[in-house]
């Protein structure tokens, strides 16, 4: 299983905050995924963070992985 | 920090293990530059000044309003219309006459930015949008200063520093290798757009005050290379470690020329020029001609479904987080009109239309709801 965990606006998106899933090869197959499941994902800004380390390109998952999607915050 | 009186003003920190008077003299010459005087900037200053930070720099060109009372606890009734550096100068005046305050009411610009970020030792991100951070952030590197970011988003906010090598070596980190491009104008919203609970920006700008007093005394870790998220419902806080980005590079500015060049509040705008709007008044005289289209989010007030049963319109709603012009009636006779709360998401979703459904007449409402509101519509 793997741990995937949502922030700022994409809550509006996902209507969940944090999901638990089978285990994914890689982070690509886990953004299909999710937008197959969230398809308002595929326009949203975001970026991923595997075990608390931004990732800038696809890395392989492991069992127990928890994979975070950040947006951008703008107000103040 | 000889003066008895300064002893018992900040005898508090004094006393602390690892800080004490050699701390205190470094707050007394640091200098920081706040950019900002709202949400985020309020406790920033008040804590900075009240800690004993010797020379504070403020840029805000907004007057106080009747709406920001709730979260910018630095201003009351009295202070309405009047302009928010102006009251924030006098109230900290007060808090501490020694201060050295300069303040700038226009709008701060990439000319301030290289002319005045050399003259601080810390520069702080207390702004609202995207244009404003970009612009920050790519003259923070350019002139090698440290940045104190905050911002925040309905219930949660984020921190960070910039341009400062982490303790534990590894090169440092800005904005751009977080997200490397703007998004666009009305893709993330801000708070006048979403909401935000009024102790939401006072902890986040607190944590950004923490910062910057860590950075200017040296002590603690500051949160270089690190991007700490807070979330307000469940009081959870998240943190992510971060690396240069391969992109982040290619997109700052490599010099002046360069960064003055930069227009960054198109780089944030909606792609599509050529987006047709309509004004308030003349949509309201010809209104049977348009059917209209709510694009803002379900919970955002006012609704209109009641004027527009009261003036039999045609209305549907289509949240720009779930756009899809695909699914848009096609109007019998007449025109689109896409509306949000300012006119920036429906000129968004008006760009979208354009591009999926040549076919249809479509046009985005100036001003939005707001513009409704203001002359007397709704």
């Amino acid at each position: 299983m793997i741990e995937v965990l949502f922030f700022g606006q994409l809550t509006d998106i996902t209507r969940i905050s944090s999901l638990s899933l089978d285990s994914f090869s890689d982070t690509d197959s886990l953004v299909s995924h999710l937008q197959q499941r969230f398809p308002d994902l595929a326009k949203a800004k975001y970026m991923i963070a595997v075990d608390n380390h931004v990732i800038n390109s696809a890395i392989s998952l492991k069992p127990g992985s928890r994979i975070a999607f950040m947006p951008p915050f703008s107000g103040g | 920090m000889q003066e008895p009186k300064a002893y018992d003003r900040y005898s508090r920190q004094l006393i602390l293990k690892d800080f004490g008077p050699a701390a205190q003299e470094k707050l007394r010459k640091g200098s920081v530059l706040i950019i900002g005087a709202g949400g985020l900037g309020c406790p920033i200053i008040q804590y900075l000044v009240a800690a004993g930070v010797g020379r504070i720099g403020i840029a805000d060109h907004d007057k106080v309003s009747l709406s920001n009372l709730h979260r910018q606890i630095l201003f009351g009734v009295e202070d309405i219309d009047a302009y928010k550096v102006d009251v924030v100068k006098r109230k900290m005046h007060a808090m501490d006459p020694a201060v050295d305050i300069h303040c700038w009411r226009e709008q701060w610009m990439h000319n301030h930015c290289l002319e005045y970020f050399p003259q601080y030792d810390v520069i702080v991100d207390a702004t609202d949008n995207f244009a404003s951070r970009y612009m920050i952030n790519d003259a923070a590197v350019l002139t090698g200063k440290p940045l104190v970011f905050g911002a925040v988003s309905a219930y949660e906010g984020q921190v960070a520093v910039f341009n400062v090598r982490p303790k534990g070596g590894g090169d440092a980190v800005n904005y751009r290798d977080l997200f490397p491009d703007p998004p666009k104008d009305g893709e993330v919203l801000n708070c006048s757009e979403t909401g935000v609970l009024g102790v939401l920006p006072g902890i986040i700008g607190c944590l950004q005050a923490a910062e910057v007093i860590k950075l200017l005394t040296g002590i603690g870790m500051p949160l270089a290379n690190r991007l700490l998220t807070y979330q307000l419902l469940n009081q959870s806080f998240f943190t992510l470690q971060l690396s240069p980005h391969p992109e982040s590079r290619k997109r700052l500015a490599i010099n002046a020329e360069n960064f003055l060049a930069t227009d960054y509040v198109r780089l944030c705008q909606v792609p599509g020029e050529g987006v047709m709007e309509l004004g308030v008044e003349t949509w309201h005289q010809q209104r049977n001609e348009y059917l209209l289209v709510d694009v803002r989010e379900p919970d955002e007030q006012p609704r209109l479904d009641e004027m527009c049963s009261a003036l039999h319109l045609d209305y549907v709603q289509m949240p720009l987080s779930s756009f899809s012009p695909d699914r848009l009636p096609i109007p019998a006779q007449g025109s689109l009109l896409m509306v949000c709360k300012s006119g920036r998401r429906s000129a968004r979703a008006t760009a979208m239309v354009m591009n999926n459904r040549p076919d249809i007449p479509v046009f985005s409402l100036k001003g939005g709801v707001d513009a409704m509101i203001e002359s007397k519509i709704l």
